[in-house]
């Protein structure tokens, strides 16, 4: 079994398992910059840090992955992710679990690990009760 | 953006069609195939190699070669050259950036080729490096490669307007008949039917295996020249209605649910002198049929949200008297070569305007419409082109 390595750059400690929503923002004009990159997406000026966010975001779309090219993840399909309008302003995709979300519905996006220990976004629905049976 | 329109594409044309070498799998190289599509441009048009002075070349697979090296590989010389690298934008961006140089005397025949290969393992390697966003952002989620956007894409448009996977199952299974009748089609010898297409296996939910494309090795490319070139070599020809191209349309908007072709398309027609009644033929960029449903509709084919409508009451078929569409089966069909799946639509609607189609030949087509899309960078494909060729003087 390879080792899957994927550089999401996303911030998160050593030794832990999960943190808070950070993204990059500009301490010139305060867009949030997501993914990242080196300079702001907005105003290109080079002062883009990661800050805490906002966790809130708003579903898009779904898909239920029943093929991956990394045999590292292939054991744990069918993977669900979701595309999320982020309160903080960009869009993000994010591995969705529970995984039965509406599209449209809330959902909170916190920083945790795949299977492989890389730091990736995960999302959760906000309200249960919006699940899908 | 200015609202100046661009200048015509007088006096300038396309000619000498060439699809070339599809296969499964291949160990050759991608200059193989770009070499290859070369000579027979060369046969095709009845020149010499000397006689080509430009070129726009497209390729995933040239590392660590650029484009300049292939003149010393080829033994040509040439006072043009570029390297376009935009996906399944990269046909219509060759035309015009080939017609450009002609029209202004940088080059007199510009030979316009996308070319790709198919080793074991080529397209991993591909998408799990293909740009540096992917790379951070989506690729990490499932490593699923460009089918997990195009299932967000999908899923998002499912919801927003209620579309049926019988709607886009149309699509698939007409391009599939279309297949049946063009024998380089390589999935041409196995019949689709819409229950086929419903009842397949899930790939990327909502995303079916019918929905993907097979990934190929294989060539595309056309020569670009003056008029007066193209007749004094007795060569069928199609003129360039009007051309255009965007980068990053509506880059607000949180799902891509439109492109360029939204901003662009009505001025296209007119800039063409002609209605969507007037359109004979459509090639769009079928990498899955979302995105063709998105050309479609962005160009004006049917109203926004009326997918289910047009699927379910336009024939799309070579023969159907509907609106002809993906004419050689496209890639969904005929397999995605790599890059010359952006220079496929071009060629196939060459073909069909010059007379030179075969079995899947559109009766009497005039005028053809060519619509690209390329580079998933991320969540979307980033360019979003299209062109209206029309048949040219020299023909029966
Ligand atoms: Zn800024």
């Amino acid at each position: 079994m390879s080792e899957f390595i994927a550089n999401t750059q996303l911030p998160l400690a050593v030794g832990t398992d999960s943190g808070p929503l950070l993204l990059q923002q500009c301490g010139e004009c305060h867009a949030v910059s997501y993914p990242p990159r080196e300079l702001c997406g907005h105003c290109l000026v080079d002062a883009l840090s990661w800050q805490p966010q906002p966790d809130a975001g708003q579903l898009l779309a779904t898909t239920t992955l029943h093929h991956s090219l990394e045999p590292a993840l292939q054991q744990q399909l069918p993977i669900v992710i979701g595309s999320i309008k982020l309160a903080a302003g960009p869009v993000a995709i994010a591995y969705l679990s529970p995984p039965s979300a509406a599209i449209g519905s809330a959902v909170t996006v916190t920083i945790g690990r795949d299977s492989a220990g890389n730091p990736v976004l995960q999302a959760r629905p906000t309200n249960p009760q919006e699940q899908q049976p | 953006m200015t609202d100046r329109p661009p200048n015509n594409y007088r006096d300038v044309v396309l000619a000498a069609p060439v699809s070339y070498g599809y296969s499964k799998q291949s160990d050759k190289p991608a200059r193989w195939f770009i070499g290859s599509v070369l000579r027979e441009l060369c046969r095709t048009a009845g020149i010499d190699k000397t006689a080509i002075d430009g070129a726009a070349i497209s390729s995933f697979g040239l590392a660590p070669d650029s484009v300049s090296f292939l003149t010393q590989h080829y033994g040509i010389s040439l006072r043009w050259l570029e390297q376009l690298p935009f996906g399944g934008a990269s046909g219509v961006i060759a035309l015009r950036r080939a017609a450009r140089a002609v029209q202004c005397g940088d080059a007199e025949i510009v030979a316009c080729i996308g070319g790709d290969s198919a080793a074991a393992g080529s397209f991993r390697e591909l998408v799990a490096d293909f740009s540096s966003f992917s790379n951070a952002a989506a690729y990490p989620y499932g490593a699923a490669g460009p089918n997990a956007p195009f299932a967000l894409i999908t899923a998002a448009y499912m919801e927003r307007y209620g579309v049926t996977r019988e709607a886009f199952g149309a699509l698939a299974v007409a391009q599939r008949y279309n297949a049946q009748h063009y024998p380089a089609a390589l999935l041409g010898d196995k019949p689709l039917s819409l229950d086929d297409y419903l009842n397949a296996r899930p790939i990327a939910a909502p995303l079916h295996l019918f929905d993907c494309v097979m990934p190929c090795a294989g060539g595309e490319g056309f020569l670009v020249m003056r008029e007066q070139r193209a007749i004094e070599l007795g060569l069928a020809y199609v003129t360039i209605a009007a051309a255009d191209e965007r980068h990053n349309a509506f880059a607000d908007d949180p799902v891509q649910l439109r492109s360029g072709w939204s901003e662009f398309g009505d001025q296209l027609y007119q800039r063409a002198g002609l209605g969507r009644a007037d359109i004979d033929l459509v090639q769009t960029y079928d990498d899955y049929p979302v995105i063709s449903a998105l050309q479609l509709e962005g160009l004006g084919f049917f109203g926004e949200g009326e997918f289910n409508q047009f699927a379910a009451s336009t024939a799309t078929t070579f023969d159907g008297g509907g609106l002809p569409h993906n004419t050689s089966g496209g890639q969904l069909s005929g397999g995605q070569a790599g890059s010359a799946a952006g220079y496929l639509g071009v060629v196939e609607t060459l073909r069909q305007l010059t007379g030179t189609a075969g079995a899947n030949q559109v009766a009497n087509a005039r005028h053809g419409l060519v619509s690209g899309y390329g580079m998933i960078n991320y969540d979307r494909g980033l360019c979003s082109t299209a062109c209206i060729l029309s048949r040219g003087g020299h023909h029966e």
